[in-house]
């Protein structure tokens, strides 16, 4: 929920401003958390938005989706009540514009042409700093939509699509050129690419889901949690119901995993009626999710079975699936901290009619299979030059998951920043 | 982008071909290759494969099997209309090479997507024997265009209402005893496709199948599309969808074709689709179900 102006000044004062703040080594975007916080104290939420802004154009993204390494790390975290600087953010995203802001400066172009390949964070990000340069910056995407991860794999209700809509008009209000339902390597090739611009950024991502080697994860009614919030995601409102009929069978629901994959599938699974459960081979602490989206993926009503191993789907002669197995596990207190041991207990059936699987993303090989002099790890990532993030091919350069596997969208944010200003580097 | 329908025909019963104005795709799309059409806001992206292409109109041409929501909603749009959205060409083209003697062998909606191999295959200089399957005369599609591409053609109908009665594989079989055949390519039903693919084996014959799982929007960023190919996944719809026959699990794709049947159908066939997300009558309990879906409840 976003912070009424009341709320958010009260929270800004418990913010004891440290003088050397750990909140910031916290923020991958460099944000300056106790700068903006000071000013939403007296509730300036414009001074506070254009402070946000000078190193994250996009609060509003930010404020919603990021998993807050910044409250971790906030001196608050031990007693367990961080300062909300999440929802600070999204409380100087939602009420910091001016009156006039939509009438931008239009910034002189210097006539150089960068091509991004893909609209996910990571592109957005590099898009704004390289418009802000004064780059001639054009965008292709596959999807007939552009966002990548934003728009096909985060729900609506944690990420509202206006608000994204919203941030790619501000960029297209910069000047930049954006065309979908390009698919680059099938459609326009990379040699074409390259040869009518200056520089090319691979921000493909890693979409593909992890496919794991679990008895039974071909049977039907199994999903990638990717593979669910897409099926979902491309629905429209008016139909959901009638085609979730096809995707959720039954009335119980089990999620294996952890992350934020794994989270939203599960929030979803709950809204279209379902009871879910959700399996994870490990502490809770291990999910990789913020304190507060725990807290609210509990009161949302899903069963957090942990730690539990998952041992196999079963299914019934037709191939609809019927149960999880699932393997209790003790925790130990061994010498090298706490270890995990199969229980002397049975293993456990949860009955579920749908299984919903998120083990992470790989890499999606397609482009370098397109193009054989671009070079590709051994995990099928591109390869870059550590120090320009440029691939084996010049003027080709490649950032965020498409080089370093699945990652949070605020770490996609920093790459993306990086490699613009490594770009701009280049270009001069 | 517009892509007007300037052409509409009903070829059997359910089966319409359409052509679309796309130049973009009509000057790249090869034998083999589908593209992605949305028809409109509401519904999902249906692959489908361009049959023929126009380079010099800019039109392509889709045969339109009207089963499900996006396809009869696509099939109800009339000249002069377009289609909200449509992305390609997708999907690796097809291998096409001078085997020789080639077999093509097609069951059912399979025709549409044979054809343009076999015409393929006849521009490379092989000799082709087209084997047609449908379940009655009154589906049979495309026929006079298989009668020009191939050098021969059997038809058979399950029914024996046209032409032979019996099976499409039983054809292959007399086939592949009678002459020395070179390579055979299978499209339709994933039965047929199996069968194929075992009486081929037996013989060292290769063979291509064309697989036609669900897609969400054949761009290899879901997996909804994955197959079974040579003991590991892979995506129909970057990898494929043609396939070597001999690799394709078939049992996993049996299963796996399963998870696409659209809920009524399939609540008849197997019990899958949830019977009280599909009822019609509005209830209102569902309305509060479909708020909560996209807005956080108010605390």
């Amino acid at each position: 929920m976003g912070f009424t102006k009341k709320i958010s000044a009260d929270e800004a004062r418990r913010c004891p401003q440290c003088a050397q703040p750990v909140c910031l080594q916290g923020c991958p975007l460099g944000i300056d958390i106790p700068g903006f916080i000071r000013l939403l104290r007296e509730s300036d939420a414009v001074s506070a938005l254009e402070r946000i802004k000078k190193d994250n154009p996009f609060p509003a993204i930010c404020g919603r989706v990021c998993p807050a390494p910044c409250e971790n790390a906030c001196i608050f975290h031990e007693e367990g009540s961080p300062i909300a600087i999440r929802a600070l953010e999204r409380y100087a995203a939602d009420f910091g514009h001016k009156p006039n802001s939509r009438i931008k400066t239009v910034i002189k172009s210097n006539g150089k042409k960068v091509a991004i390949v893909g609209s996910g964070p990571s592109a957005m990000m590099a898009a704004s700093f390289l418009l802000k340069a004064g780059l001639n910056v054009v965008m292709f995407e596959a999807a007939n939509q552009p966002g990548g991860v934003l728009r096909y794999g985060i729900p609506e209700f944690r990420l509202p699509q206006h608000i994204l809509e919203g941030q790619f008009e501000e960029l297209q209000s910069q000047g930049l050129e954006l065309h979908t339902n390009i698919f680059v390597g099938r459609m326009k090739s990379l040699e074409e690419l390259a040869r009518t611009f200056d520089a090319l950024l691979l921000a493909t991502g890693s979409s593909l889901p992890n496919f794991v080697s679990m008895q039974g994860e071909h049977l039907v009614g199994v999903y990638y949690a990717e593979e669910f919030l897409m099926r979902l995601q491309v629905l429209s409102k008016a139909n959901v119901l009638s085609c979730a009929g096809d995707l959720i069978r039954g009335t119980r629901t089990v999620v294996i995993g952890k992350g934020y994959a794994a989270l939203d599938a599960a929030r979803m699974a709950v809204r279209l009626g379902q009871q879910v459960h959700w399996v994870f081979g490990g502490l809770e602490e291990e999910m990789g999710l913020s304190n507060y989206d725990l807290k609210e993926s509990l009161e949302e009503g899903i069963n957090i079975q942990a730690p539990f191993e998952a041992l196999k789907i079963m299914g019934d002669p037709q191939g609809l699936v019927e149960g999880v197995q699932c393997h209790p596990l003790e925790i130990v207190e061994g010498l090298g901290g706490l270890s995990l041991y199969p229980s002397k207990e049975g293993p456990i059936v949860f009955e579920a009619q749908t299984v919903i699987l998120a083990n992470g993303q790989k890499a999606n090989s397609f482009l370098a299979t397109m193009t054989p002099q671009l070079k590709v790890n051994s995990n099928g990532h591109f390869w870059i030059d550590e120090k320009t993030s440029m691939t084996s091919l010049e003027k080709v350069f490649a950032v965020a998951s498409a080089v370093a596997g699945s990652m949070t969208v605020v770490e996609a944010f920093a790459g993306g920043k990086a490699v613009a200003k490594q770009i701009m580097e280049y270009l001069k | 982008m517009n892509f007007k329908i300037t052409h509409k025909q009903l070829l059997a019963q359910d089966i319409k071909r359409i052509d679309i104005h796309a130049p973009m795709v009509a000057s790249k799309v090869a034998p083999g290759q589908f593209v992605m059409v949305k028809v409109n806001a509401n519904t999902h992206s249906v692959p489908m494969s361009v049959v023929d292409s126009d380079e010099k109109r800019g039109v392509i041409s889709l045969i339109v099997h009207e089963v499900g929501l996006a396809t009869k909603a696509l099939g109800e749009l009339s000249i002069g209309q377009s289609p909200f959205n449509l992305v390609g060409p997708l999907g690796k083209p097809a291998v096409i090479d001078k085997f020789g003697l080639v077999v093509s062998i097609a069951t059912g909606i399979g025709v549409a997507q044979i054809l343009p191999l076999c015409r393929a295959l006849k521009k490379k200089g092989n000799k082709v024997i087209g084997i047609v399957g449908a379940k009655s005369k009154k589906v049979l599609m495309l026929e006079s265009q298989m009668r020009v591409v191939c050098d021969e053609i059997v038809i058979t109908t399950n029914d024996g209402s046209y032409e032979r009665k019996g099976l499409a594989t039983e054809i292959l079989k007399d086939l592949l005893n009678r002459y020395k055949i070179n390579c055979v390519y299978a499209t339709g039903s994933v039965d047929m496709m199996q069968a194929a693919s075992e009486m081929t084996k037996l013989k060292g014959i290769p063979i291509y199948v064309t697989l036609n799982p669900h897609m969400t929007n054949g761009l290899g960023l879901c997996g909804s599309c994955r197959v079974k190919v040579g003991g590991c996944f892979q995506l129909a719809c970057v990898d494929g969808p043609q396939f070597n026959g001999h690799e394709v699990d078939f049992t996993d794709l049996n299963i796996r074709m399963k998870a696409c049947l659209p809920g009524r159908q399939a609540l008849k066939e197997t019990g899958w689709g949830n019977q009280n997300l599909l009822t019609r009558t509005p209830r209102k309990d569902l309305a509060t179900l479909v708020k909560s879906l996209w807005v956080l409840p108010k605390k």
